[in-house]
């Protein structure tokens, strides 16, 4: 098992290089500078030349992509273009914020999803498993901004149960009763469609594996009801559904751009937007490198799961 | 008698020390409590020199303090300053600056800051993307000359980075020996002009004046300072969330006396549907510019109160001149006379706002109703296109030796009004046989090709700096090709008229000079002049004490002033 996650940690090395190398191409290629930000509408020639200078950016592009990477080796991501402010920084009090956001709403999705789905396979056809459908259909096609502003009007307008955006009210911060009633309203929103995505994929792993000749032959044997459901049928059940919840994960990293911007929440979705229409490079650079660590390290530990809930998949 | 005069007197003491006792009790009730301000984005730098954004003025205009404040009529008022003097040759301006003013760490403010204010902005190193407003002082022409003369020659690689800093640093070095500021004592300084420039006053020295003792020989693109100001305004700088809030509290020691309200928190809500909904819920209790269709709804709430001003800005509907289809004042006339300008401020704006007339707001002293308008009239549209030798075609537009009479539209994206104008811009003209398209750009990308002259029209504001140089001739200018005149508009009387006002210091005379000016450009319609929009605030009622001034969110200018109402 060692030398399979240590070969795997070796292939990321690449992987990270050549992530790199096209998304710094990508971000010079797209037209329009940090200068043009800087100045806007008093945009000059002269100007601009000499902002480029102050900021590193006149040098050839391999010049540029060189320093880059001699720094991030040393662990250094660099300083923001529009504030000046050391990307770390930046990067992990805004990540921070995100996942308190983005784990609530995908642990309040897995613990609404999987019972729903599960039990809406075991009564296939039923009134329940036909409401769960239809309203796991309308969570899938509600656009998020559209069912935020929904949920705002409705819970803090009318209704004035929760504030309608921010992360807490200046001066209790520290009050977990306060974060909790600012966290309510976004992390539902949120949840909603990865609960309604979470739900179609367990009702049909699980509609699947009852289906499988393994079930059949236990059924056969007049194995009890429980034990096929809950010993064989969700065990095997369960691989397909993590694959799918792992896939969301690199998701609840990046953030949802919608959601934080609605809530006013100060994420890193909100902030990578930011960065690229500001064209601060080496701030876009941080957070999708950031993105792409986390990114391969979790499927990484998809992977190791695998193992530990099916026997029959190896490190080979 | 003499009692009686006795007891007058008397009951006139108790009466007296009654009414300033409760005076001065009413005026302790107005101190207290905090403010939150809504805005719907960050700020970028908390540095004046260097901001380029309105979120980071805002918040700036509150930290720092600057020689001059403008008024609700966009005059000069001293506020730093004592006063000022200009010498009769109009080439000197003395400042007598306040003595005991302090800054939030409690260092005195000196002639030294404004000095090292002044200096840091102009140094080629600095990213301040207002340099240009100090080319005016002694020498200043030649080190920014010099400047642009060595970025060329280094992006040439004729001559080396090293070389470079090398000739910068010594022209920059001559520049501050040029006398161009002098420094008299602690609390007088002195501003000393290659000519006399009108515009130097309002323009350069409303300013957020830097403490040296901590600057000094730093780099101030990137210092802790930026994300940890410390100024002489009226609030001093607590703590910054990025992407969440700004937090100030009254400075004590303000040399105007200490403000009303303990603390102003500015938040950063980027949805303005939300905004909304916070400020009729009590989350926050200001925000500015509303969408026009809310304000009416706005208005039957009790609780808020809505202030209107006029704005130093205006939209319009620009082309680029040296276009062949554009060059022609009678095709561009036509134009004018196609778009129903009434009916936009009517249906878009909602009546907050109005019919542009010209390049200078009506805010402006320099603003000239009388000039030639352009009414809603397409069969005159129509006509005048004939005229030239435009024919309808089979499908109903206009053709000309095979050509169908059709342009590009470009505005910037996500700019809600601007985007509705052209769509309206683009069914008007199809009215009368125009085929437009239209693009929403992003805005970034199309700065660039503004400032290359790529596009064909644009749908675009102007917003300058408070005098109305900054509307003219850098904007019309035929020098300013390379900078803000990207639309290449060249009048030579035009050119005369512009010079001479940036060198009449007094304001009728100028006026007389821009009249002129506003008349011309009226008569060739070099951009179609749209509207200006209103500035609309909503505020939460119980805060009181508002005055809204023209310039962009000037209104918090106010801030210091404001109080809490119980």
């Amino acid at each position: 098992m060692y030398i399979f996650i240590v070969k795997r940690l070796l292939i990321t090395i690449p992987i990270f290089i050549v992530i790199s190398l096209i998304l710094f191409t990508l971000i010079n290629l797209a037209p329009g500078g940090p200068e043009a930000v800087f100045m806007g509408e008093n945009i000059s020639r002269e100007a601009a030349a000499n902002i480029r200078a102050n900021l590193n950016l006149d040098k050839p592009l391999p010049v540029q992509y060189y320093n880059w990477a001699k720094a991030i080796i040393r662990g250094d991501l660099g300083h923001s273009l529009q504030t000046g402010e050391s990307i770390w920084s930046l990067i992990s009090t805004n990540l921070v914020n995100t996942l308190i956001l983005t784990f609530s709403a995908f642990i309040l999705a897995l613990i609404t999803a999987i019972p729903l789905g599960v039990l809406s396979a075991l009564k296939e056809n039923s009134i329940f498993d036909r409401i769960v459908s239809f309203l796991s259909f309308i969570g899938i096609s509600f656009p998020p901004f559209w069912l935020g502003i929904l949920v705002i009007m409705l819970f803090s307008y009318q209704l004035r149960l929760f504030p309608a955006s921010g992360m807490s009210v200046y001066g209790l911060e520290n009050n977990i009763l306060n974060r909790l009633h600012h966290l309510i309203l976004p992390a539902f929103t949120l949840a909603v469609v990865n609960t309604a995505t979470f739900i179609r994929f367990t009702r049909s792993a699980v509609l699947e594996t009852l289906n499988e000749n393994y079930i059949k032959t236990a059924r056969a044997k007049g194995l009890n009801e429980n034990i096929i459901i809950y010993k064989h049928a969700l065990r095997n059940a369960l691989i397909s559904i993590i694959t799918i919840v792992g896939f969301t994960i690199p998701s609840l990293i990046s953030g949802s751009v919608v959601i934080e911007t609605i809530f006013a929440w100060p994420g890193l979705g909100r902030m990578a937007v930011n960065a690229v229409f500001q064209r601060d490079y080496p701030l876009i650079m941080g957070i999708n490198m950031i993105v792409a660590v986390i990114t391969v390290f979790s499927n990484l530990g998809i992977d190791i799961i695998y193992t530990i809930i099916d026997p029959n998949i190896t490190f080979d | 008698m003499k009692k009686l005069k006795k007891i007058i007197l008397l009951t006139f003491i108790f009466t007296i020390s009654c009414l300033s006792l409760f005076n001065t009790q009413a005026a302790a009730e107005k101190y207290g409590g905090q403010i939150v301000l809504a805005s719907i984005a960050d700020a970028s730098t908390l540095n004046p020199a260097i901001e380029s954004d309105s979120s980071s003025n805002n918040i700036n205009n509150l930290v720092f303090d600057s020689l001059i404040r403008l008024d609700e009529q966009l005059q000069p008022q001293a506020s730093l300053a004592e006063n000022w003097t200009i010498s009769d040759d109009n080439k000197t301006i003395t400042f007598k600056l306040k003595k005991n003013v302090k800054f939030h760490d409690g260092v005195e403010f000196t002639a030294e800051d404004v000095e090292f204010t002044i200096f840091s902005i102009v140094d080629y190193k600095s990213n301040s993307m207002i340099k240009p407003y100090y080319d005016s002082l002694l020498g200043a022409e030649e080190y920014f000359n010099k400047i642009s003369q060595l970025n060329k020659l280094r992006e040439e690689n004729v001559i080396s980075g090293e070389e470079f800093t090398e000739d910068a640093e010594k022209a920059f070095k001559d520049f501050k020996n040029a006398g161009g500021i002098k420094i008299i004592d602690p609390y007088q300084i002195e501003f000393n002009l290659a000519e006399p420039f009108a515009p130097f006053i309002t323009v350069a020295l409303d300013l957020g004046i830097l403490p040296r003792h901590i600057l000094e020989g730093k780099d101030i693109n990137r210092n802790q300072f930026n994300t940890n100001p410390i100024g002489t305004g009226p609030f001093k700088f607590i703590e910054w969330k990025r992407n969440e809030h700004i937090v100030l509290e009254a400075f004590e020691d303000y040399h105007q006396g200490r403000p009303y309200l303990d603390r102003v928190i500015y938040r950063i809500i980027p949805d303005q549907a939300v905004q909304i909904t916070e400020l009729r819920t009590g989350g926050i209790d200001y925000m500015t510019q509303p969408p026009p269709e809310m304000i009416a709804i706005l208005e039957n709430d009790p609780d808020l109160n809505i202030l209107q001003t006029d704005t130093v800005s205006y939209n319009y509907f620009g082309f680029k001149l040296s276009d062949s289809i554009f060059e022609d004042i009678k095709f561009r006339q036509a134009l004018s006379y196609a778009i129903d300008m009434e009916s936009i401020v009517e249906n878009i704006l909602m009546g907050y706002g109005q019919v542009a007339t010209g390049p200078f707001p009506t805010s402006m002293w320099a603003y000239n109703p009388d000039v030639k308008r352009y009414p809603y009239n397409p069969e005159l549209a129509s006509k005048i296109l004939a005229e030239m030798g435009w024919q309808k075609n089979q499908a109903g537009f206009l053709e000309k030796n095979g050509e169908i009479l059709s342009f590009k539209l470009e505005t910037r994206q996500g700019d809600y009004l601007k985007e509705q104008m052209a769509v309206i811009v683009q069914e008007q003209l199809a009215d009368i046989g125009i085929k437009v398209e239209v693009v929403f750009a992003e805005w970034t990308s199309f700065l660039v090709r503004l400032l290359n002259a790529n596009y064909e029209t644009v749908i675009l504001n102007w917003r300058g700096s408070a005098d109305p140089d900054g509307y003219a001739y850098t904007v019309w200018h035929s020098s300013q090709f390379d900078v803000r005149n990207n639309k290449r508009y060249k009048n030579e009387r035009v050119d005369e008229l512009l010079v001479k006002a940036r060198r009449e210091m007094n304001l009728e005379k100028r006026k007389i000079y821009y009249d002129e000016f506003q008349e011309i450009l009226a008569e060739e319609q070099p951009f179609i002049f749209a509207y200006y929009v209103d500035q609309v605030f909503v505020v939460n009622d119980d805060y009181k004490g508002w005055v809204p001034t023209p310039q962009r969110e000037g209104i918090l200018l106010s801030l210091k002033n404001v109080y809490l109402e119980n």
